[in-house]
């Protein structure tokens, strides 16, 4: 599991490569929680390489989701592959999740919302 | 197929493999190694997270794959403490203010009940073993 991390403007850009299960997700967590720490509010996170998830990486996006509403921020998922939007749309998670079709759309609506 | 994997987390990935390997060989959709993928790691997950005492002991897990009568059979076996990984304790609530009221609790077990059609677990002598079963026919 790789993180590669991109800056936009204000909004923070971080694409997921690999597998999201039980082991490599702990790696997106702190990846992610850490930017938040930092003072990052407006988090994308684009799954163009994201292969995998499993409950493990779903817990991931809820825990930074909430981590971020301390903070007003807000966190976009984009470019979900169809395994994936179905692990999603099944555990209900599309309806509390922002989900956008591609990166470009989830930068635009970041910065809309902020 | 047959595979042993340690009780590891980073072993998980090698379980994946072998489901890829099998679902391909077998000429099935990929949509079909997806859903037993996501099965089987969340079951792994419950058993090596939860199913040992000893966490410092290197144990075996093993794994069976095999298709007949249009359903794919996975089998996991291990020796750990008697241990059904569709019961695994729910986790604690999330301390962390919450954007909704929704509990996570139960989530990978709710994904194994969604991708497998038929499912029961047998303790036999000092195994536990769970069998998951999946129709793949047209």
């Amino acid at each position: 599991m790789e993180c590669i991390e991109e800056k936009q403007e204000s909004v923070m850009i971080v694409g997921l490569r690999g597998r999201m299960d039980s082991n490599s997700s702990k790696i997106v967590e702190e990846k992610l929680l850490g930017l938040v720490d930092r003072g990052e509010n407006q988090l994308v996170v684009d799954c163009a390489q994201l292969d995998y998830i499993s409950s493990a990486g779903l817990r991931v996006f809820l825990v930074t989701a909430k981590r971020l509403t301390r903070t007003k921020g807000t966190l976009v998922v984009s470019t979900l592959n169809d395994h994936i939007k179905q692990v999603f749309d099944l555990t209900g998670f599309s309806s509390i999740i922002h989900i956008c079709a591609s990166k470009e759309e989830a930068v635009a609506s970041s910065r809309r919302d902020s | 197929m047959m595979r042993r994997i340690k009780n590891d987390l980073s072993e998980l990935a090698i379980a994946g493999r072998a489901i890829d390997d099998f679902v391909a060989c077998q000429g099935l959709p990929a949509r079909v190694a997806h859903e037993l993928n996501l099965a089987l790691d969340e079951v792994l997950t419950n058993i090596i997270s939860y199913g040992y005492d000893d966490d410092q002991d290197e144990r075996s897990i093993q794994i069976s794959i095999a298709l007949a009568d249009d359903a794919i059979t996975v089998e996991v076996e291990d020796d750990g403490r008697p241990f059904n990984p569709l019961e695994a304790p729910v986790e604690a609530p999330d301390p962390l203010a919450s954007i909704e009221d929704r509990r996570i609790g139960g989530l990978g077990i709710f994904l194994v009940r969604n991708m497998m059609d038929q499912l029961e677990y047998r303790r036999r002598g000092d195994k536990n073993t769970l069998i998951m079963k999946k129709r793949v026919g047209s």
